[in-house]
């Protein structure tokens, strides 16, 4: 994870101007740095010879509990649900809501564990007040945010709030909790987290 | 009389050289009637007959506590004259219960013989004026006390509780009324002559730690009943006693002003016994025509006389005293836990008219009260609806039983009841027995030691009581008084304006809303044609309650009670999404069910989709759920999975609608869920099974695994 953030940290020296703040996020991009696999989706191998404005997240680095993970667009499932990630390592992002960064609250869930041990979200239950998350856009842009508050909830919850208009820019991570509930297959609790963009 | 004289001369410089050497106030009759004391003297009795047909003898016995060395110095008005004498019993001679204690072993002292005995200064154990009984004893040898009258006494020869008897000029043995003159202020002749017959005017039992000393030891004088006569009505007294109940519970009791003729003083934990003479009757005892009705030799219903239980002080007792009689000096205050019913059909159902058992747990001795509501408002004890059970237990947990009746022999019907239950701490009861008169309300009874400090449970706070002087029905079925109707008050002249005190709250004992009789007379000694206390007992009574604990019973009646109960999957879904509705039919009893039917069908907004019973058929066009037959305590459950089509909320019901045989209970035949639809996502599930889970199945695939890998080494070696 190390060498990643670095990069991260490298590029946003480099390309002055370009690391996110509540007032410079929409600022003109001359230049992007680029993360992750090389098969992260909205990603552009090739510079593009003039400024490309694209807000899709594609990822999410938390370093308070390791995380660097791929961005993956999901909608709901057949159940009105939140869509899940495909990849255990990967976050889903809710793609029929905010992005991050935008006005009101982009929402993002990962796996609390899977079938060979630990997901991208195991230890998201650790996150605090004021630890840092990032999300870097595909336009290569670097937004910071900052854990504000979590909870726990049912997980049959439908909570109108996490949807609703707004003209902050936050986001909400979500991840199972509780217990296993062979009945349903479905944990009993759902543990989301709240953060600002800084 | 010469004593007389020198004592009225002293006046009040005697009086006040007397208040500032002693300290303390003799024991005896100046307690009852101290400097000042209004209204008319009662006589102390020794005497052959009894109250309650033999259950309390007309003889006042009094108890005197003393360590060893210390000396009891005794008086009385009738010392000197006929064949009267101060009889004094070591520890353990006198013994018996209360009220008929054997009082047959030779007395381990005699003041006539000692005042008769060579030496005697003159007038030894004579009170012979009102100064000298104020005064109390002298020392001896004489000349340590203003105005004292000169005592006998008698030294301890070991720590413990003595016997004194008072015996009037008749004699140990004898029933004839005294003459009683009925002045405090002992000025007539027959205060101090042979006519007190079987009783004294004036009396007094002081320990002092010698003969030289002029301090007397308080709080050491008590006896558990007094025996009183004042020979007339029209003649109201005025003292005041201490009672303690064996819990700890200190008390002080005024008369105020009752006016009997001959009565007696006591208290004890339960008043009168009912029928079964166990229960505490929490009424009057009304005498019926046997014997001497002034004296209820015998008791209309079956009712009892409880004997006398607790010690009467004449001051407030000394802790050596209390610690002598096995009474904590300090009162623990009563709890009550645990409080259930368990039924005849399980649970807290009983089929109707078996009754149950009620279970608590109380911390300390008492008395319980557990009162079951008809209407789940109303409280009250003495409804006739309503049904109270009472009763004195231990500590610890306890079971009691309840037939099933309310208060006037009736079954409760089916239905669902609650109970109000509590435990009384330091329940003390005063009966007044055969007390004509009472124009001023009756006795005030004050706790002095309530534990925490405070007394907010009953109106009049620590002066709080209760009477109830309505007629009433007995547990054998009786109608107390004889042709009057239960609810009514009692028979009798000038009965109270207020029949009875609020039974959850009580009154104020202060208060003169008990007042009943006249100024005077009225003492028919035949029942019902008197004033209204005559040959009663009229029972007044306290105590100290825990807080109320509260518990619900169900009575069912014969046939199939089948209960209806109903859950849902998610009560949020979102639009679209399906949902399960779980209907449970049980059967409460008492009987099996030979046929069950449940109507759920599916309303409007939601769209069946599939329905699983546990048994029976589910028909989804009627939504009738035949569900066949069910045993006394089985259940069958109904899964109806249903689509949720809109966002407003929709409510599904589940109804008992046929039962062989009948279902004697509608309360619980119908049962409903609400879901609401909504459009708003619901949460992802980021989870899989933990690993823990998976053992299982890794097993059968290892299992599996090796087979298929032996079967191809198997084959691959051939």
């Amino acid at each position: 994870m190390l060498p990643r953030i670095l990069a991260a940290c490298a590029g946003v020296a480099i390309g002055a101007g370009l690391y996110a703040s509540t007032s410079a996020w929409l600022a003109p991009v001359t230049w992007q740095t680029i993360h992750g696999r090389a098969d992260s989706p909205g990603l552009s191998l090739s510079q593009p010879s003039t400024p490309v404005v694209d807000s899709t997240p594609v990822r999410l680095v938390i370093p308070a509990i390791g995380v660097d993970a791929r961005v993956e667009a999901r909608g709901l499932d057949s159940d009105r649900n939140l869509g899940t990630p495909g990849d255990f390592r990967d976050v889903a992002w809710y793609k029929l809501g905010p992005r991050p960064g935008e006005p009101g609250n982009a929402v993002l869930n990962g796996h609390v564990n899977w079938w060979t041990g630990d997901a991208v979200f195991t230890h998201l239950g650790r996150l605090r007040p004021g630890d840092q998350v990032r999300v870097v856009r595909a336009d290569g842009l670097t937004l910071a945010f900052t854990v504000t508050s979590r909870r726990t909830v049912d997980a049959n919850s439908r909570i109108a709030a996490l949807f609703a208009p707004s003209t902050q820019s936050t986001m909400t991570l979500i991840t199972c909790s509780g217990v296993w509930n062979p009945l349903t297959q479905s944990d009993t609790q759902r543990l989301l987290v709240s953060a600002t963009l800084v | 009389m010469s004593r007389s004289r020198a004592g009225a001369a002293a006046g009040i410089a005697g009086l006040l050289l007397w208040a500032t050497a002693q300290g303390a106030l003799a024991a005896g009759s100046q307690n009852l009637w101290p400097s000042g004391a209004p209204g008319s003297r009662a006589n102390t009795e020794w005497r052959t007959s009894s109250y309650g047909g033999g259950i309390v003898t007309r003889r006042t016995l009094i108890k005197v506590f003393m360590n060893a060395g210390e000396q009891v110095m005794l008086g009385s008005s009738a010392v000197g004259q006929g064949t009267s004498d101060i009889l004094v019993w070591n520890p353990g001679l006198v013994f018996g219960a209360i009220g008929t204690e054997n009082v047959s072993a030779a007395p381990s002292f005699s003041c006539n013989a000692q005042r008769t005995s060579l030496g005697a200064p003159a007038g030894q154990g004579m009170i012979t004026s009102r100064a000298e009984e104020l005064a109390g004893p002298d020392t001896i040898p004489t000349g340590g006390v203003a105005n004292a009258y000169v005592p006998c006494h008698y030294q301890a020869p070991s720590a413990g509780v003595y016997d004194v008897a008072f015996l009037g000029p008749n004699g140990f043995s004898n029933d004839t009324d005294g003459n009683v003159a009925g002045d405090v202020a002992l000025l007539n002749a027959n205060d101090f002559n042979t006519q007190q017959n079987t009783s004294v005017a004036a009396w007094d039992a002081t320990v002092r730690s010698g003969l030289a000393s002029t301090v007397n030891i308080a709080g050491r004088v008590f006896t558990y009943y007094l025996a009183l006569f004042t020979a007339g009505n029209g003649r109201p007294v005025f003292p005041t006693v201490f009672p303690v109940t064996t819990d700890g519970y200190r008390y002080r009791v005024s008369l105020r002003g009752m006016d009997p003729n001959g009565w007696l003083v006591y208290g004890n934990q339960v008043g009168f016994l009912d029928s079964d003479g166990t229960t505490p009757l929490y009424h009057d005892a009304v005498a019926d025509a046997t014997g001497s009705p002034g004296q209820l030799t015998g008791i209309q219903g079956g009712v009892t006389f409880a004997p006398p239980a607790f010690p009467l002080f004449f001051e407030p007792p000394a802790a050596a005293s209390l610690a002598a009689l096995g009474i904590p000096a300090v009162p623990t205050a009563p709890a009550m836990t645990g409080l259930s019913f368990s039924g005849t059909l399980g649970g807290n159902t009983s089929l109707v008219n078996n009754g149950g058992t009620f279970h608590y747990t109380s911390n300390v001795a008492g008395v319980y009260e557990i009162v079951i509501s008809r209407n789940g408002v109303n409280f009250d004890p003495t409804l006739a609806t309503n049904r109270s059970l009472r009763g004195v237990r231990t500590s610890g947990a306890q079971n009691v039983a309840w037939d099933g009746k309310d208060n006037s022999g009736t079954f409760f019907p089916v239905g669902t009841y609650q109970v109000h239950a509590r435990f009384h701490g330091g329940e003390y009861h005063f009966p007044m027995i055969d007390v004509e008169n009472d124009t001023t309300g009756g006795p005030t009874i004050t706790l002095l030691n309530p534990p925490g400090g405070s007394c907010l449970a009953l109106t009049g706070g620590c002066a709080g009581g209760f009477y109830d002087d309505r007629a009433y029905r007995t547990l054998n079925g009786t109608v107390v008084d004889s042709g009057n109707t239960a609810g009514n008050v009692l028979c009798g002249l000038n009965p109270p304006a207020t029949p009875s005190s609020n039974a959850i709250t009580g009154y104020n004992t202060a208060s003169a809303q008990r007042a009943f009789g006249a100024a005077s007379g009225g003492n028919a000694n035949v029942p019902c044609t008197g004033n209204f206390g005559d040959a009663k007992g009229l029972d007044t009574w306290t105590f100290f309650p825990s807080s109320t604990q509260l518990a619900p019973l169900n009575i069912v009646g014969p046939g199939a009670d089948i209960g209806i109960a109903k859950s849902v999957s998610n009560a949020t879904p979102a639009v679209g999404a399906n949902v399960t509705f779980t209907v449970t039919a049980r059967n409460n009893g008492a009987d099996p069910a030979t046929s069950v039917q449940v109507t759920d069908l599916v309303p409007a907004g939601l769209t069946f989709v599939s329905a699983a019973p546990s048994q029976g058929v589910y028909t989804p066009g009627t939504g009738i759920w035949n569900v066949g037959p069910l045993a006394f305590g089985a259940t069958a459950t109904l899964q109806l999975t249903v689509k949720v089509n809109r966002t407003t909320p929709v409510t599904n019901t589940a109804t008992r609608t046929g039962t062989t045989p009948a279902d004697p209970n509608p309360a619980n035949d119908t049962a409903t869920s609400t879901v609401t639809g909504t459009t708003v996502p619901g949460l992802p599930n980021n989870g899989v099974p933990p690993v823990a889970s998976l053992w299982p199945l890794v097993v059968v695939v290892l299992i599996a695994g090796g087979l298929i890998a032996g079967r191809r080494r198997s084959t691959g070696r051939s």
